[in-house]
């Protein structure tokens, strides 16, 4: 199956938007897109293909999206299996954990 | 232009891959007269003066010898750097992480490190460095390309390139330099990273020695010499530091590193890390799992390292559950796989309940034992969550009402 609509791979989800406008583009690194680090794996959700494109939102809330070009694209992780998304574009949001200091934080791996 | 490999030549693809393999995870200390040549051969090409250079035993300590050093004045390094060299020489790493890492606190040194890398960063290190490493792998890089069609290059470095960088690069050189990090603060720079760079040997060799590119490749026969010959390097204008290569490396089956009884990776000076399956966590987990404490366990923040933590806790989960004091307060099953999704709660007379979201990894992995699994996290969600679906579509940044439209969860 390729995702059109929303899709999850470990503490990534992708869920299809309209792209807004005041965004910053986020350049890529040797053609990957990295969406979410492994702190203590050095395994990384990530794109490897040069037809998706990832943007931040200017408003300072950090949201977050990536915009697939073209053809569909492979969102790769170690851990878990790929999953293709076809063209479009997606919000990105990175899993939350409840904290000690009773607020939720960004889960990190 | 090489559009085609013969059947003779993709055959030498396995060769390739076991040598460079075994190079990039080797633990055998380093050739340094041979390593030696090879770094002043580098500078020669960078067109650079030849260096003196300073062995250290591990990255860890080079690092701390040049944070050490740069604090010196000018006008006492060369000096200091003879001094290092024929009195201290190979034990300068040993002694600098000893002294220091007894008297400095962690906070100090991380402000001492701030302020003098910033220094280092602006004067040389960028432009040796890219004079080193760029000027003889460029050259070569785009020499190879000249001569290489798009999809023979692609062969070449799909079968022998990825699989040397995924025994080595993604397991051992990734863990080496987080590790590193870990232990100097938030700072790293690159550097060449000698043996754990063995892919690109094996990539460029190929080209050389099977297909004759020999004068493409010529530039970079140092570079394929110091990556066999040591660790990481860090050149500087004048002097190099070099590392010896680690001493100890266990891997589990998949190439991860992995050791549930001792460190995973060690060098000579003792600058070692513990991991399990690839994820690094502290010492003791793995050598005094008995100090392994509910506490420690609800303060753990990654979910990785919690996730060993608890598995390693007496008897693994269920003790974990009971000595916390948890409740199961609701069960669903996951919307696309079926698997269970069971939501904890422990009550505390002095704060917020804790309440937590066990769930098992929809990708099944592999365990000690060899058969394959769904791993189990447990995510701490809001206190207020009462509802299994919700908690995951919570911890998801979703509503129930969009989480239910998921159509893959891996």
């Amino acid at each position: 199956m390729i995702v059109d609509l929303a899709a999850h791979q470990g503490d990534v989800y992708l869920k299809r938007v309209e792209l807004p406008s005041d965004l910053d583009i986020k350049e890529s690194q040797d053609n990957k897109t990295i969406l979410a680090f492994g702190e203590k794996t050095g395994h990384h959700h990530r794109f490897e293909t040069n037809n998706v494109k990832m943007f931040v939102a200017k408003d300072g809330s950090g949201k977050t999206y990536v915009l697939i070009t073209d053809y569909p694209a492979e969102l790769k992780h170690e851990e878990h299996e790929s999953i293709r998304f076809q063209p479009g574009a997606y919000e990105v949001f990175i899993a939350r954990q409840w904290s000690d200091q009773n607020e939720p934080i960004r889960v990190l791996d | 232009m090489i559009n085609e490999l013969t059947k003779e030549q993709i055959a030498k693809f396995p060769e390739y891959v076991d040598k460079w393999t075994k190079i990039g995870l080797s633990t055998e200390p380093a050739d340094r007269p041979r390593a030696e040549i090879a770094i002043k051969k580098m500078y020669e090409v960078a067109k650079l003066k030849e260096p003196k250079i300073v062995w250290c035993d591990s990255p860890c300590s080079a690092y701390f010898t040049i944070l050490i050093i740069e604090k010196l004045s000018k006008e006492k390094l060369d000096s200091i750097f003879d001094s290092v060299r024929t009195s201290v020489g190979a034990s300068v790493g040993d002694s600098v992480m000893a002294s220091v890492g007894d008297s400095v606190g962690a906070s100090i040194w991380a402000t001492v490190i701030d302020s003098v890398w910033a220094s280092v960063c602006a004067s040389v290190l960028d432009y040796v460095r890219a004079s080193v490493g760029a000027s003889v792998m460029d050259s070569v890089g785009s020499s190879v390309m000249a001569s290489v069609g798009d999809s023979v290059r692609t062969s070449v470095m799909d079968s022998v390139g990825s699989s040397v960088m995924a025994s080595v690069g993604d397991s051992v050189r990734t863990s080496v330099r987080d590790s590193v990090r870990d232990s100097v603060s938030k700072i790293y720079h690159n550097c060449i990273e000698g043996s754990h760079l063995s892919y690109l040997s094996a990539f460029y060799l190929f080209f050389r020695n099977e297909c004759s590119l020999i004068s493409e490749t010529e530039k970079g026969l140092p570079f394929f010499e110091l990556t066999e010959s040591c660790g990481w390097i860090f050149p500087y204008e004048n002097i190099c530091f070099a590392s010896e290569r680690h001493n100890v490396l266990n891997r589990d089956t998949q190439g991860r590193l992995h050791s549930e009884t001792t460190a995973a990776i060690e060098y000579p000076d003792g600058f070692k890390k513990y991991a399990i399956h690839g994820v690094r966590i502290p010492e003791y987990v793995v050598l005094n799992p008995e100090k392994i404490t509910v506490e420690l366990i609800e303060k753990e923040e990654n979910v990785e390292v919690k996730r060993i933590m608890i598995a390693r806790y007496k008897e693994g989960v269920k003790s974990y559950m009971f000595d916390s004091g948890s409740v199961l307060i609701d069960e669903k099953k996951d919307i696309h796989s079926g698997l269970p999704i069971k939501l904890w709660r422990k009550d505390r007379f002095d704060d917020n309940p804790i309440v937590m979201v066990e769930m098992l990894n929809k990708t099944k992995e592999q365990d000690d034992q060899g058969n394959w699994i769904h791993k189990p996290y447990y995510i701490r969600v809001k206190p207020d969550i009462t509802d299994a679906l919700y908690a995951i579509a919570w911890h998801h940044n979703q509503t129930v009402e969009d989480y239910v439209k998921t159509q893959i969860g891996t």
